[in-house]
């Protein structure tokens, strides 16, 4: 069963924020684990956590999203000035391309921009500019866990459901061997990203 | 440019593939028998070595090294007004955590494009 929680509205970040701010006033600051639950529930995110659902996202939000070659070392960048947002990812080819770097960045500068509306909010969870960066990074891994894992849930569902005792066995084993190495290959996502992206 | 390539552990063929260079260019360059390669395929090698871009155009000729500081301070100078500006918030998603020059004005012209404000001279 969902948990209560309350959801401002509009959608707006502003909005997210001041919801996760009022979850989560009895035990601030959240974990990124806890804010990319808000982020996931507040989104109504059910589907694939895709670039196209998180570009329409933003797009609601009125954060303007771009895709460019970007200098070494840079991944992405955000910015804020006077209301206007920005995020901008740097294109990959390859591998990279399907197995959500993309998607890992524009998470990475969307938590960045939520971070912006949580000071001005009064409500900071990140204790210096490193810790939002380690934040910002376990906080895209979460959310795109968070996500697959309703997916594999689903598929489960659907394999307990299977009439053969055999065939239902080896599709609960099959989900679960994939859940395990996708979920092993989220959490190191970044860590290859080096070589996939070459 | 065989230093880069050795440190990176690369050999002549698989930096032939990643930066479509044919191998027998990249080894007769290397070897001093050949002319510096053209900027652009100074761009796709200094991807495949990661290094910055300037620094393979500075060390074949075609940035001086006093144009190289002179565009550095420029850069810096434009770099330290951008994470002055208390009405201007930004983040990036690094390699590391060094900014190199190509990163800071890539930041300054992000700068430039939002605010409207002009901090480098754009040839």
């Amino acid at each position: 069963m969902e948990p209560e929680t309350s959801i401002q509205q509009p959608i707006s970040l502003s909005g997210f924020c001041r919801t996760v701010v009022i979850n989560c006033s009895a035990n601030w600051p959240p974990s990124e684990e806890t804010i990319a639950q808000e982020f996931v529930r507040f989104f109504q995110i059910n589907g694939i956590l895709n670039l196209e659902t998180l570009e329409f996202i933003c797009r609601n939000l009125e954060i303007n999203v771009s895709q460019r070659q970007l200098p070494y070392p840079l991944r992405g960048h955000n910015c804020i000035y006077e209301g206007k947002r920005e995020i901008v990812i740097g294109t990959v080819a390859g591998t990279a391309e399907y197995l959500g770097i993309r998607e890992h960045t524009l998470l990475h500068e969307f938590r960045e921009l939520i971070e912006y509306e949580f000071r001005k909010q009064e409500h900071s969870v990140a204790a210096s500019a490193v810790d939002l960066e380690s934040r910002a990074e376990l906080f895209a891994t979460e959310a795109r866990s968070l996500v697959s894992m309703k997916n594999w849930e689903w598929l489960l569902e659907g394999a307990a459901n299977i009439q053969s005792r055999f065939w239902q066995v080896a599709a609960i084993v099959a989900v679960g061997i994939l859940m395990m190495v996708h979920h092993f290959a989220s959490l190191n996502l970044p860590r290859w990203e080096d070589q996939l992206t070459k | 440019m065989r230093t880069l390539r050795k440190q990176k552990g690369l050999t002549l063929k698989q930096v032939e593939k990643a930066a479509e260079v044919s191998n027998a260019y990249i080894s007769q360059f290397e070897r001093g028998l050949r002319n510096p390669p053209h900027p652009e395929i100074l761009n796709r090698l200094a991807k495949v070595y990661d290094v910055p871009a300037r620094e393979l155009m500075v060390a074949a000729g075609y940035l001086s090294d006093e144009a190289e500081a002179e565009s550095r301070r420029k850069v810096d100078l434009a770099y330290n007004h951008v994470i002055s500006d208390p009405n201007y918030h930004h983040g990036t998603r690094l390699k590391g955590a060094t900014l190199t020059l190509d990163v800071k004005r890539f930041i300054v012209e992000m700068y430039e494009k939002t605010t409207g404000r002009k901090l480098l001279e754009h040839a």
